[in-house]
């Protein structure tokens, strides 16, 4: 009989099924709530990612083999609507802390766009809206700031992800190629790997792709996978972004490791290809 | 209270030689920095102050915006001093914490910032002894000032390019196994991340400092 891939992983649910379930979905009656009833000036910024981030928890479910998830795609897709809103959108207008994280019209700006963009980027790919994407990545400018992460995650991995942008926009951002010199340069491990891997994509390389994906993953599970109980730190969410713009472009799944195979959440492994 | 290392490449001689001979402008753009930051900082703190006037909190006193005033000017007037100090050679055998921030700053101007996140945010010293490479950082004093304390905390340390080929090459895979269970993992990553950036520095011939704070 075949594993499912949290057995793969070696990784089972801190609470019962059920339990997330039930608090998934009150989330998402909440979020209804939230964004349509909720008065201003009370803030939605921190409800919109995490609406967003909520959805792509039921895909992950899916994926380790906890499913079947009732309407997955339904649920992606007003997840890829919902990521659509958040950036293009004016919600952010009735309150202050809201219109910081999102208007880029203003000089005292925190931006919160790197969480949003790959649940984002995620979902989209999962569907197969690319269309979204490019709309989605028409909000990105040249002069968007990297968010403070504490030290957390690198300035590099950032710009990856800002040079990943710029890909997926009709026109790409100005100075983007300094930006991915500066990728290059990294000196730590995981944002250079990630961007070999999503260069190949890039480049539509099969043999250079397959190199490098394979070594990202295997970064993420070493050194980065976390046993705790939110499912989305067992799996290769960055990594599985990549592999979605790589198999827009036509390459293959590469052969992997059965660990590593599982740990990459596809269109395959949620029952949408 | 969390503890970070902050790394930076760059080449012992020549950071040596600005330290000497260009103290004057590093110390200018070090207090326009500084002075800027405070600012940005001070721009964010009324805009707080706004936000709790307009909202629930009926409080418009501002009486303590004179002392954050006073505490940042003598927070700059103390980073540029220790930065002055280090600057001509001149330093306390126990240096305080204003020290070590003033080297984070002459090296954020001059070298390479490198950002392990192993090494970031760790909540106990003990994960440091569990990475195991800190004593490498206390072999040698480095040719410019570099502020110690023996307390060991804040510190800062240094690696010469001439120890990282051994260290990376058999050094770090010879370190004992980390003690805690809990964070042993993170130790071994910390370890690993460390090695690789040897590697690349090696290759570009370049010295590392670390500042712990």
């Amino acid at each position: 009989m075949l594993r499912k891939r949290h057995e793969i992983l070696g990784k089972e649910l801190h609470c019962p099924l059920s339990e997330s379930l039930e608090i998934l979905r009150k989330k998402e009656t909440d979020y209804e709530l939230e964004i349509t009833t909720q008065p201003p000036p009370i803030g939605q910024q921190f409800t919109r990612e995490r609406y967003l981030r909520d959805v792509v928890y039921f895909a992950v479910l899916e994926h380790l083999g906890f499913g079947p998830i009732n309407n997955l795609n339904g649920r992606i897709l007003r997840g890829v609507k919902e990521a659509s809103d958040y950036f293009l959108a004016e919600w952010w207008r009735a309150n202050e802390d809201d219109a910081r994280a999102l208007d880029k019209s203003r000089r005292k700006r925190e931006l919160q766009w790197f969480r949003p963009l790959r649940s984002a980027l995620l979902l989209c790919g999962l569907s197969g809206r690319w269309d979204d994407v490019v709309r989605i990545c028409s909000w990105f400018d040249e002069n968007i700031e990297l968010e403070y992460q504490a030290g957390q995650i690198e300035d590099e991995y950032m710009l990856l992800f800002l040079c990943i942008v710029s890909n997926l926009r009709t026109e790409p951002l100005v100075r983007v190629d300094k930006m991915l010199a500066t990728v290059k340069k990294c000196r730590t491990r995981r944002p250079k790997l990630l961007c070999a891997a999503w260069e190949a994509a890039m480049n539509k390389d099969q043999k250079a792709f397959d190199k490098a994906f394979k070594e990202s993953v295997a970064y993420f599970v070493k050194a980065e996978a976390e046993d705790v109980p939110n499912i989305c730190f067992w799996v290769a969410l960055d990594q599985s972004i990549v592999w979605l713009i790589a198999e827009r472009n036509g390459l293959s799944f590469p052969e992997l490791p059965e660990e590593l195979d599982a740990a990459v959440v596809r269109r395959q492994t949620i029952g949408l290809a | 209270m969390t503890y970070s290392i902050q790394f930076y490449a760059m080449k012992e001689h020549e950071f040596a030689e600005r330290l000497r001979g260009h103290s004057k402008d590093l110390l200018s753009e070090l207090e326009r920095r500084l002075r800027a930051e405070i600012e940005e900082q001070e721009e964010e703190d009324a805009f707080d102050v706004e936000e709790l006037a307009a909202g629930a909190y009926d409080d418009n006193d501002t009486s303590d915006e004179d002392d954050d005033d006073t505490d940042n000017e003598s927070t700059i007037q103390a980073i540029l001093n220790a930065a002055r100090n280090i600057c001509r050679n001149d330093l306390p055998p126990e240096c305080g914490e204003e020290y070590f921030c003033a080297l984070g700053w002459l090296l954020e101007l001059t070298s390479e910032h490198i950002t392990i996140c192993e090494f970031q945010d760790f909540r106990y010293l003990g994960y440091l002894e569990d990475i195991g490479i800190w004593p490498w950082f206390q072999r040698r004093t480095p040719s410019f000032p570099m502020p110690r304390n023996s307390k060991g905390f804040p510190d800062a340390g240094f690696l010469s390019l001439r120890d990282m080929p051994e260290i990376a090459a058999t050094g770090i895979q010879s370190l004992p196994p980390p003690r805690d269970p809990y964070t042993a993992r993170y130790a071994l990553n910390a370890r690993e991340e460390l090695q690789h950036v040897l590697s690349t520095l090696i290759e570009d011939q370049l010295d590392l400092v670390a500042v712990l704070t």
